[in-house]
């Protein structure tokens, strides 16, 4: 028999022939040492290859693989809507106190001192923003209470729609900002 | 959970375990890096590839019809996602010469018999290997990575890749044809080329 082909001998490597072929190329083995380093050389590139350590993927990979696969929407409906809860009083509680704070230092340093300081300038005209915020939103739950005792159906209907879509954008930006935050942590 | 079969896991995740699908991901993610690796050689590209085809496993769960092992359909998944990656940097991998389908490389047998058993088995040849590996365009060094690391059948690679088999075996042929030249090169570039 001639040299079988390289693409003979890998079939026959891989176990890919029939009896009769692979017999062939067996009985010319035997008697043929160039064909024989041939298979040689392959079968140690298979185990050097097979026995090569694997490149590690991190540590974290199934950490951050689950953040998104065990998406809040396969939580159970009460779960997700105390944790988006949970997020919007959190958000209501972090801008009331840093309104406070700024109110607070402009009350301060205007008691303290009777020139316009640096700090003064900053936080006087965030303090009357913060305050005109404040006022909105008491004269918008008065106007919402009142509508509920009007009994307008479609100033209630405008009112409801408001508050759905104050939600939904809270809740936009919770899911927008956590998920950002989430993948930076992890 | 070490203990429990691939399938076992898939069952429990489907079941509503989704966080048993971490063992998954534990138990694929080396060989699966080291599959993204060999075709990106890019560590950052192919961590997002790993894990991007991963989550696409757990959403596409329900679908796996079983007739594969879950490491050949997840590598399926890996092998599209890569393709995409390079896709996206400009370098599709379909783009493969026509040789290999006109079996454009030389199919006689070098003679290797000069070659020293002292080299085969020494700590260099292993390093020639892999750097050879490396060496390979992205699809053969992907379909020779799963053919050797997996011992993956020529019917699991036409799973993978989606090729017929007449293809996917000139492909692996063409592959290992190129990856054994790279290692005879470095070995003459190293020994004999004195």
């Amino acid at each position: 028999m001639n040299h079988p082909t390289t693409a003979v001998l890998f079939e026959f490597i891989d176990n890919r022939l029939g009896k009769g072929p692979a017999a062939d190329v067996a009985s010319h083995l035997a008697e043929c040492a160039r064909c024989r380093r041939s298979v040689e050389l392959e079968n140690s590139t298979r185990r050097l290859i097979k026995s090569e350590p694997l490149i590690k993927a991190p540590d974290r990979l199934a950490a951050r693989v689950m953040v998104n696969v065990v998406s809040p929407g396969r939580d159970p409906l009460f779960l997700r809507l105390l944790g988006k809860l949970g997020s919007i009083v959190a958000m209501i509680v972090v801008l009331a106190v840093i309104g406070l704070a700024i109110s607070r230092v402009s009350a301060a340093s205007g008691q303290t001192d009777d020139g316009s300081t640096s700090i003064t300038n900053v936080v006087t005209p965030l303090s009357e923003v913060y305050e005109k915020g404040i006022q909105s939103y008491a004269n918008g739950t008065s106007t919402i209470v009142q509508s509920l005792e009007k009994d307008g159906s479609a100033q209630l209907w405008k009112t409801v729609f408001i508050i759905a879509l104050s939600v939904g954008v809270l809740v936009a930006a919770d899911r927008v900002f956590g998920r950002r935050f989430l993948k930076l942590k992890s | 959970m070490g203990s429990l079969s691939d399938q076992e896991i898939i069952n429990r995740v489907l079941g509503g375990n989704t966080r048993s699908f971490a063992d998954l991901v534990e138990r694929h993610k080396d060989k699966a890096m080291t599959i993204a690796m060999r075709m990106l050689r890019n560590r950052e590209e192919s961590e997002e590839a790993v894990q991007d085809a991963f989550v696409r496993a757990f959403n596409a769960l329900g679908k796996f019809e079983r007739r594969s092992k879950f490491s050949t359909w997840l590598y399926r998944i890996l092998f599209n996602v890569c393709s995409t990656t390079l896709s996206k940097r400009g370098e599709p991998l379909q783009s493969i010469s026509s040789e290999e389908t006109e079996g454009g490389h030389n199919d006689e047998i070098p003679d290797f018999s000069e070659i020293p058993d002292s080299i085969v088995e020494g700590k260099e040849f292993r390093q020639q290997v892999v750097e050879s590996l490396n060496e390979l365009p992205p699809l053969y060094s992907g379909i020779a990575t799963m053919f050797y690391l997996d011992d993956l059948s020529y019917e699991e690679i036409v799973t993978i890749t989606g090729a017929p088999l007449g293809t996917v075996k000139a492909r692996l042929f063409r592959a290992r044809a190129i990856l054994r030249d790279c290692i005879i090169r470095r070995i003459g570039i190293k020994e004999f080329a004195r």
